[in-house]
């Protein structure tokens, strides 16, 4: 049961990225997922998240579609906090997507 | 550089959260749209942030939901400003009379400037314009220039064009006037043609009129020389515009007295500067001994003049006065040298004085010994001219011609 609405899902997913990309859209629209700007290792901006889990000076983690992003570094400050977007600054070390669940 | 300004205007707070689930509260936060900035952490319960002040008065329910205590650290911005200042009635006031005085100044006339202007004088249009609406003081916006261009134009006959430039609060006045001052008479009028100056008939050209004077007639100033009632004897007076041109030797004369003895400076070099500035019409010398540098010396004195906002009051001005000093010396000089003297000043007077308007033929010069120390020199141009004037004739008055 489980294995087949994980593969329902997954199908789900490749549909829709046959239709943003068959549509020549944005994929982030289309998939509902966040998007990631970075500049150098100075700057992340983390359009479409979904909300904060966890946030200090070296780590920040963000729920986000499809799986939570773990941001780790030293001076970790968010410059900016609005309903869609997240402006991240700091010395970025490591961008991990966690696994769902 | 915009934003910043907006969230000054706006007004900005920064706050230190302290409570176990800030996470929470930030993400409340950003859900109901409330804009964080900056945020740090100071501690592992504590976080810095700068919000607005719009955000900051619906944070109060978030943080009682999240049992995160709130406290101001720092408050930026327009609205803090004023409300600090708000019991300073007198500098609101200030500022208010300031904008208002600034608007003054800039929405009505401050000055006028007038120029190309040769034969008009500069009051004379001042207060032509004034007439018009255009003066200092007065409201730019009420300045309507083609109208009070066409009116210029119809008041002022000499003016053939002007242009009317506002350039803030300064109005420029640009003048052109007619080339021909002479004020001619129309075609269909019925005028004479006299004389404008004493002479003798050298020559004559009548386009129309009946010639009144003859080949080496002396005339006088004012008379006939064209009449422009012609009377056929059997239908009465006729009328007509006399045309043409009557050229006459005249005579152009000057003599002036020079004295034989005069004063000759000698300059000795030695100079001084004295500098003085005009504040608002008012003289400041800068300078502290009141009296004159040296017994005999020749002034020359220079300005420069700054304009604020008109020609006038607000100016400043500087000027620098240049005294050099020189010792008189008595001398005498001969007749002769007197005569040749006079010669060169008289001619070049006369010269001035005839300018275009007539031929010179002949130059005359000649001086008289009146006594001991003084000589008379007189200077005679003998030139051919044009000499008729157009006047109207007024036909109430019966006037007879011969």
């Amino acid at each position: 049961m489980k294995k087949r609405e994980k593969r329902q899902k997954e199908q789900k997913n490749t549909f829709r990225e046959k239709m943003a990309e068959s549509l020549d859209t944005s994929k982030e629209v289309i998939l509902d997922s966040a998007k990631l700007t970075f500049v150098g290792n100075r700057e992340l901006v983390v359009e479409n998240y979904k909300s904060i889990s966890e946030y200090n000076d070296n780590k920040i983690i963000i729920e986000a579609n499809p799986s939570p992003i773990s941001v780790s570094g030293e001076g970790l400050t968010i410059k900016g906090l609005a309903r869609e977007l997240l402006y991240i600054t700091g010395k970025i070390k490591a961008l991990e997507f966690k696994k769902e669940g | 550089m915009i934003n910043k300004i907006l969230a000054f205007l706006r007004g900005s707070v920064i706050l230190e959260a302290e409570g176990d689930f800030l996470e929470r509260f930030l993400n409340i936060c950003s859900n109901r749209g409330i804009f964080l900035g900056d945020i740090e952490r100071i501690s592992g319960q504590k976080i810095k942030a700068e919000i607005g002040i719009k955000g900051f008065c619906e944070i109060r329910p978030i943080a009682k939901k999240t049992r995160t205590r709130v406290r101001i650290k720092k408050r930026s911005g327009l609205p803090f400003l004023l409300h600090r200042y708000r019991k300073r009635r007198f500098a609101i006031v200030g500022i208010a009379v300031f904008f208002v005085i600034l608007g003054y100044l800039s929405t009505h006339i401050m000055g006028i400037d007038i120029i190309g202007n040769q034969r008009l004088d500069a009051s004379q249009i001042e207060s032509g314009l004034k007439e018009f609406g255009v003066y200092r003081g007065a409201a730019l916006s009420s300045v309507d220039r083609k109208l009070v261009q066409n009116k210029m134009m119809t008041k002022f006959d000499d003016i053939a064009w002007i242009g009317i430039n506002i350039k803030g609060s300064r109005v420029y006045i640009e003048v052109k006037e007619r080339l021909d001052t002479k004020r001619t008479v129309d075609k269909d009028i019925p005028c004479n043609l006299v004389a404008s100056r004493d002479g003798q008939i050298m020559g004559l050209e009548v386009v129309s009129g009946q010639t009144m004077v003859k080949m080496n007639d002396m005339v006088e100033k004012g008379d006939l020389l064209v009449s422009g009632a012609m009377d056929s004897g059997v239908v009465g007076i006729r009328y007509a515009h006399a045309d043409g041109a009557v050229f006459a030797r005249t005579i152009y004369k000057k003599s002036k007295k020079y004295p034989l003895e005069f004063v000759e400076k000698n300059y000795t070099g030695n100079a001084k500067k004295r500098y003085s500035i005009t504040l608002f019409g008012k003289e400041i010398r800068l300078f502290l001994n009141n009296k004159l540098p040296f017994e005999y010396s020749d002034q020359k004195e220079e300005k420069k003049n700054y304009y604020i906002i008109s020609d006038k009051f607000f100016t400043i001005g500087t000027s620098k006065t240049l005294y050099s000093e020189y010792v008189p010396q008595k001398k005498r000089r001969t007749e002769t040298e007197a005569a040749s003297l006079g010669k060169t000043e008289l001619a070049h007077e006369l010269e001035n004085e005839i300018g275009n308007k007539a031929k010179v033929e002949s130059r005359n010069f000649s001086y008289k010994v009146i006594d001991k120390n003084t000589v008379e020199v007189t200077a005679e141009f003998v030139c051919t001219e044009d000499i008729s004037q157009k006047s109207v004739i007024d036909k109430t008055e019966n006037m007879d011609y011969n």
